[in-house]
């Protein structure tokens, strides 16, 4: 169709259906015709303008929105939560997606409903919130707080075992060490009166010196020795033959006479202590952990997987070596007695009990008492108290045979215990032919013991192999990382075993003292150890 | 007035379709990235190049870009599903039983190009899709001859079905794969092998406690006699039933993996008959994530499974746990153990990782394992951790492993990694018959 240029005009389609017309302006410029009023032109613009003022308007809101959207939304379950919706404010936190703000939200969340639960009176279900509000502002002061009032509701309806428990869990707060031991002794004892000898034997035995515990230990003994077979724990409770005491005393006597924290094995180095104080090391040093060559006035050594702590004879400590979880900021120590390193940790005991510890675990030991010695698995913590019971904190590592110790060693969660008798226990290994054990050190791989006759005796797990020791003679003391073992000899000589990839076992010119004269056994002993 | 009315109708569809196409360009992500709603990459901006244009494909990469990552898509996809579902008919125990996939997380290091061309080369039946592996198997129903071998389920009134059915022929090409990877060992070695089921089967047993009793497994029975001596077999069915029917919660409902607490009973079992004192699930520090909903709800993403909503427990390593990418038996980039910004099952290890990977727990044995596994192996390998000092994994499924960027085969990783055991864990799917252990698992020995 050929049009004349620039021609003004306007095209009319009829609907056949309706009658009604529809312009389609083609023509540039103003409208023209009777369609086209002024009044339209002036609607059109004003229509173009508001609507692109309310466009930007919209535009500019919806921008704040959605850049504020998280915001937006965090700020509407914080009323919702104030509202005590908590269904509702759920919800909303579970379409947000920032998931920093989502677990603030979700702890903020358990915090208010343990509150409500909390002013409800249910105390359980208010436990487990404030738990899972974790370090919520106020969560933990609340949790403690909750968790006392719900161990005395325990402790008031005579649920002592649960009171127990739960005064345990609170750690430090007020009065909850002392009765936690108190409502242990109350269960014990409520035990020992409905004639549950055994429970209330083991209960009383492992509160060590607490009020009357051991008296009482004793008194459920002698009740359970009326049976047959009763077992060792009775017999060491309520008395030993003249021929045991003789043993032990024996024992005893060679035990002491060892020399003390000689040698320890870390992950790929050994390090020794010196007749002079000096320590000697070898192996890996990639994380420092043999820089010992300044070292002076040490008594005691430890080695941890990747560095080695030294206990001067002021009491201080000297670490070196690998710090990333702090496991060598014991340069503040003082007034040490003992030192012991695990993979990633170490800890020492003070002359007043204390115990220090630094580094990647935190274990909960403030109702540990009357620690004779301690140990320090790949994870989990352990020793023993000075009535030979275990410490432990996980209860993978013992069994029931496990009491009478003076010696307790764990790695992952296999465990070797030295009785006082000399026989050694095993959570894992049947070890029950060894006898007059002297020293054990228990690895990932197996356990190691000293006998007597200057002997190790070894025995592996079956998925496993253990250097082979058994033509060492002479040793007075031992020490085994997974891989390699390290035994001082009699003359002061150290001997190493095993892999050696980063020098490990390049000890043989070591001579860490000039021997001493063998000491003489001690007379019959003539009072009972104390169990 | 009906004009102007038109006209303002028509003026603001222009405003609110400009709009919608400004905010899509401005808000719309422009790189690929993988939805695990709907377990697939979505398209990113498209490169334009002078060949695109020239074939054309920029129409068709932007047109997928539009579609995949047009504003508020995912919402839009939520309702729509919501909507369909609203009228469905398929009921929970099907809507249980449907296939879920893997959620697929791309390489944190993009594979070179030229790598990715030379995997593309490879010989096609490494490259097949996994569709097409143990499926058909898993539909089957009981069909018992003399030469085949079964997983029944065992219903309370004595009778059974099968689950499972295997030929004589799929058991000896399995045994047979077995020894090869028990003879890459060194002595003392040992090669455990543990072929779980996945939800879709545990659920008609967990779910229906009340009709089914238990199942057995007749595979390790029939492997164990063509096997190696250092070859151990564990039954997934013996070590997960009691749990089961004690109602412990072993596996998710509405995710095809085991929880880690049913990882960690499979992992206690493998361990303990080799004579190891395991550490106790308790002495872990858990966190819970609550209200997952895993890869069979996605699969359907039907409403009625919301109720079935999953609870994930996530254990925490005792020791300084770190993981690493490992590639040519080198350590390269560093992988979380437990990935906290993750609230599914990629919370463990942040989902696989190729073509190898390392965990190293802080332990000291002596000892290394490798895992071959798919994606059940993310869950269980955390928990091998306080037993040896390093703990390799590897998937050999395409989407993780190109033998591009192993540079080795398994044979020559044993030996340059010190492996002392080989523990084979994975799916029904990925088990006997299919394409991971009869093409996967002896193409990359060598």
């Amino acid at each position: 169709m050929d049009e004349p240029k620039n021609a003004k005009h306007e095209i009319i389609r009829h609907t056949e259906a309706r009658e009604n017309t529809t312009r389609i302006w083609r023509a540039q410029g103003n409208p023209i015709g009777s369609a086209v009023s002024a009044k339209d032109r002036r609607f059109i613009q004003r229509a173009v303008l508001f609507s692109g003022i309310a466009l930007l308007l919209l535009a500019a809101l919806g921008v704040v929105a959605f850049r504020n959207l998280e915001q937006v939304k965090e700020t509407y379950v914080s009323v919702l939560i104030a509202q005590t919706k908590f269904t509702q404010a759920e919800r909303v936190i579970q379409s947000l997606n920032d998931d920093t703000a989502k677990t603030k939200l979700h702890k903020k969340l358990y915090f208010s409903v343990a509150q409500s639960y909390e002013a409800g009176g249910k105390l359980p279900d208010a436990v487990k919130l404030y738990q899972a509000a974790g370090d919520y502002p106020g969560a933990v002061a609340a949790l403690q707080r909750v968790g006392y009032s719900l161990a005395q509701v325990y402790e008031a309806d005579g649920d002592y075992q649960e009171a127990s428990e739960t005064y345990s869990a609170l750690g430090d707060y007020q009065d909850a060490v002392e009765k936690s031991e108190s409502c242990t002794y109350a269960y014990a004892m409520e035990r020992f009166d409905y004639g549950y000898y055994d429970e209330a034997m083991r209960l009383f035995y492992a509160l060590g010196s607490y009020k009357d515990a051991e008296s009482y230990a004793k008194k459920a003994a002698a009740e359970l020795s009326q049976n047959a077979g009763a077992g060792d724990l009775v017999d060491l409770l309520v008395g030993l033959s003249e021929e045991q005491l003789a043993q032990r005393a024996q024992l005893q006597t060679e035990r002491e006479a060892l020399p003390k924290n000689i040698v320890a094995t870390g992950y790929k180095h050994t390090v020794a202590r010196t007749e002079a104080g000096t320590v000697l090391a070898v192996g890996s040093n990639l994380s420092g952990q043999c820089n010992t060559q300044e070292w002076t006035e040490i008594v005691a050594v430890a080695a941890g997987a990747y560095h080695t702590v030294g206990l001067h004879s002021d009491g201080t400590v000297v670490a070196t070596g690998m710090n990333t979880y702090g496991q060598c900021d014991v340069s503040k120590w003082t007034d040490v007695a003992a030192i012991y390193a695990g993979a990633y940790n170490t800890i020492g005991i003070t002359k007043s009990g204390q115990i220090l510890n630094t580094g990647y675990q935190h274990w909960n030991t403030l109702k540990w008492r009357d620690i004779a010695v301690l140990s320090i698995g790949d994870y989990a913590l352990c020793g023993v108290m000075q009535n030979g019971q275990p410490l432990y904190t996980s209860d993978e590592l013992v069994t029931s045979d496990y009491y009478d110790l003076v010696a307790f060693d764990a790695a992952t969660a296999n465990s070797a215990g030295l009785k006082a008798d000399g026989t050694v226990v095993s959570n894992g290994l049947d070890v029950s032919a060894w006898s007059n054990i002297l020293a054990i050190d228990c690895t990932s791989n197996g356990i190691f013991a000293l006998n007597d006759s200057g002997n190790v005796l070894s025995s592996a797990f079956s998925y496993a192999h253990l250097p082979d020791v058994s033509d060492w003679q002479n040793i007075v003391a031992i020490s085994a990382s997974a891989t390699h073992i390290v035994g001082v000899t009699a003359d002061g000589r150290v001997l190493a075993r095993g892999e050696s990839d980063a020098g490990q076992c390049d000890t043989q010119e070591w001579v860490l003292f000039t021997p001493k004269p063998t000491p003489t056994p001690s007379a019959e002993p003539t009072t009972t150890p104390k169990p | 007035m009906r004009r102007k009315l038109s006209f303002l109708i028509t003026l603001w569809w222009i405003i609110l379709c400009g709009v919608l196409g400004v905010c899509m360009l401005l808000f719309a992500g422009k790189t690929p990235v993988v939805s695990v709603e709907e377990n697939r990459t979505l398209s990113g901006m498209p490169a334009i190049s002078l060949s695109t244009l020239k074939s054309g494909g920029i129409s068709e990469s932007f047109e997928s870009f539009l579609t995949d990552r047009f504003f508020l898509r995912t919402e839009l996809v939520d309702g729509a599903n919501a909507l369909k579902h609203l009228f469905s008919a398929l009921t929970v125990d099907e809507l249980l039983g449907a296939e879920g996939d893997e959620v697929f997380v791309p390489a944190d290091e993009p594979v070179a190009q030229e790598e990715q061309q030379a995997a593309q080369d490879q010989p096609e039946e490494a490259t097949q899709p996994e569709e097409d592996n143990q499926q058909v198997q898993t539909q089957r129903t009981a069909t018992i001859t003399g030469d085949s071998v079964n997983v029944w389920l065992n219903h309370r009134d004595g009778t059974r079905t099968a689950l499972f059915t295997y030929s004589k022929e799929q058991i000896e090409k399995a045994a047979t794969v077995l020894n090869q990877y028990a003879a890459l060992l060194p002595v003392g070695g040992k090669l455990h092998v543990m072929l779980a089921p996945r939800a879709q089967t545990v659920n008609k047993f967990a779910l229906h406690l009340d009709t089914e009793s238990g199942w057995t497994s007749e595979v390790e029975a029939a492997l164990q006699p063509l096997v190696s001596k250092n070859v151990v077999l564990h039954s997934a069915y013996d070590i997960f039933q009691e749990p089961i029917l004690s109602g412990d919660y072993v596996y998710f409902r509405t995710d095809h993996h085991w929880t880690a607490r049913g990882a960690y009973l499979a992992a206690e079992s493998m361990l303990k008959s080799e004579g190891y004192q395991t550490v106790p699930l308790k002495d872990y520090s858990e966190k819970t994530i609550e209200g997952f909903l895993g890869s069979i709800y996605l699969h359907n993403r039907n409403a009625k499974l919301n109720d079935l909503a999953d609870q994930i427990e996530v254990f925490y390593p005792l020791l300084p746990a770190k993981s690493y990418r490992v590639s040519n038996a080198y350590k390269k980039n560093e992988l979380p153990v437990i990935d906290e910004t993750k609230t599914n099952y990629l919370v463990f290890l942040g989902g696989t990782s190729g073509p190898y990977r390392v965990l190293e727990g802080g332990y000291h044995t002596g000892r290394n394992m490798l895992m071959v596994c798919d994606s059940f192996g993310n869950s269980i390998a955390p928990f091998m951790m306080p037993y040896y000092d390093d703990v390799y994994m590897v998937d050999f499924r395409e989407d993780y492993y190109t033998r591009q960027d192993a540079a080795d085969g398994v044979k020559e990783y044993i030996r340059r990694l010190k492996i002392n055991d080989i523990y084979i864990v994975l799916c029904d799917t990925n088990g006997i018959g299919s394409m991971y252990l009869n093409q996967y698992l002896p193409g990359n020995i060598n």
